[in-house]
């Protein structure tokens, strides 16, 4: 095995499941979200001399992969506000782990985020698991950072709302004096 | 800092590193520093309910049986373009080969072929079989510039012809066994002697004088003797051997 195919297979090894929950948040549909990490992992292959630095493996597959859920999602505009049967045969009832109160908070959290529009959950998924800082989700969407800040402030709101079932977070957000 | 935009700051990036955003949280009575800890469980809670989704277990397996199978496609692929240019190469290279070899061969490989596409189109000049005499050979040669010097032995027939582009004198002669014909261009002469196999023809060509003999016949055992007949009528008997 040739060290460009080692360097591959470890690759995979290390950010198939990354990608996968990312790709999964993304698009809602497991199989969906399989596709992506395969097409994903398809362009990383060909592209995969233009990679110099390890720690940057993980953000760059990252970035493919929004790129290619982006062209999708062009192609085929999906209802995302729905959590679908997928979704939640892909989720483990434990997940949350072993208490009950906090398992339920979490399948709660797990269903407001699913319901978040993608303008908001996406940035917020590229902080959250793909570990980019604003000025690098700005770059990626091609927005501000200052409008980047506004959408993961809107997110985490929306989620705090969704979740607690009031309307008190509306007026906090305006009190903390976002847009 | 001020509260404001430690808030503003907290709303959307709790886990920053920045220096001064952390030290306001260290140093506000006004509830900022609870409210950094709320974020923080918050964000432990985002983080693990998105964590939660289990990856397929054989999903790096996958992965990597798609892309040895397409790198396989692909090397299939650029094999038998591989292939398909190597060949194509090879038919381009036997083709311009067989052109050189045409043009090096100037006259030769070239009059070799208007020879026989010419014999050809009087093939039954083959079937004749009573010889010609003095009286009708001397004109044909005449006519084509050529001084006859010596008779040619055996030959059966005789005319002024034109040989592709070349004006040519065209003889048949026949001994005991089959037909040799004995075309003799006038005007090209060829740098050497060679022999051929073409189309089902032995032939010979031979620089003769200020022109090429040309010898077609079933095969060649009469050419030599055919070769020494018309360098005697071209040449003379003196000059055949300087050819």
């Amino acid at each position: 095995m040739n060290l460009r195919q080692r360097q591959f297979d470890a690759l995979v090894h290390a950010h198939a499941g990354d990608l996968y929950r990312f790709a999964y948040w993304l698009c809602g549909d497991p199989s969906r979200a399989e596709d992506l990490v395969q097409e994903t992992m398809l362009r990383a292959w060909r592209a995969l001399d233009s990679l110099h630095d390890a720690a940057a493996a993980k953000p760059w597959l990252l970035t493919i992969l929004r790129r290619e859920h982006a062209r999708g999602f062009e192609r085929k505009s999906l209802d995302l506000t729905i959590l679908d049967d997928g979704l939640k045969d892909s989720i483990p009832d434990d997940a949350a782990g072993a208490d009950p109160e906090q398992a339920g908070s979490d399948a709660e959290l797990r269903e407001a985020i699913m319901k978040l529009e993608p303008k908001y959950r996406e940035p917020l998924l590229m902080q959250v698991l793909g570990g980019f800082s604003c000025e690098e989700i700005a770059a990626e969407l091609g927005v501000k950072p200052g409008a980047v800040m506004t959408q993961l402030f809107r997110a985490r709101h929306k989620l705090r709302k969704l979740l607690s079932g009031d309307a008190a977070a509306d007026n906090k957000e305006t009190a903390h004096g976002m847009p | 800092m001020e509260c404001l935009e430690f808030r503003r700051r907290l709303a959307a990036e709790p886990t920053s590193r920045d220096i001064e955003f952390l030290r306001h949280r260290d140093a506000c009575h006004a509830g900022c520093t609870e409210s950094w800890w709320r974020a923080q469980r918050f964000e432990r809670q985002l983080g693990r309910a998105l964590q939660s989704v289990e990856a397929p277990s054989d999903l790096a397996e996958r992965v990597l049986l798609a892309q040895a199978t397409s790198l396989r496609s692909r090397m299939r692929r650029h094999w038998q373009i591989g292939l398909a240019l190597a060949a194509s190469l090879l038919v381009a290279l036997v083709v311009a080969g067989y052109a050189w070899n045409l043009r090096a061969g100037d006259n030769g490989g070239v009059l070799a072929g208007m020879a026989i596409a010419h014999v050809r189109s009087e093939a039954y000049s083959l079937t004749m079989t009573q010889p010609v005499g003095d009286a009708q050979l001397r004109p044909v040669f005449a006519k084509r510039g050529v001084a006859l010097r010596g008779m040619p032995v055996h030959a059966v027939f005789a005319a002024d012809c034109r040989v592709g582009p070349y004006r040519a004198v065209h003889l048949v002669l026949r001994e005991n066994g089959d037909p040799i014909t004995a075309l003799y261009v006038v005007g090209h002469r060829i740098a050497d002697a060679r022999d051929f196999h073409r189309a089902g023809w032995r032939g010979r060509e031979v620089p003769m004088g200020g022109g090429t003999l040309v010898l077609l016949g079933n095969g060649s055992a009469g050419f030599a003797a055919a070769e020494r007949a018309m360098a005697e009528a071209v040449l003379g008997p003196a000059q055949r051997a300087l050819g």
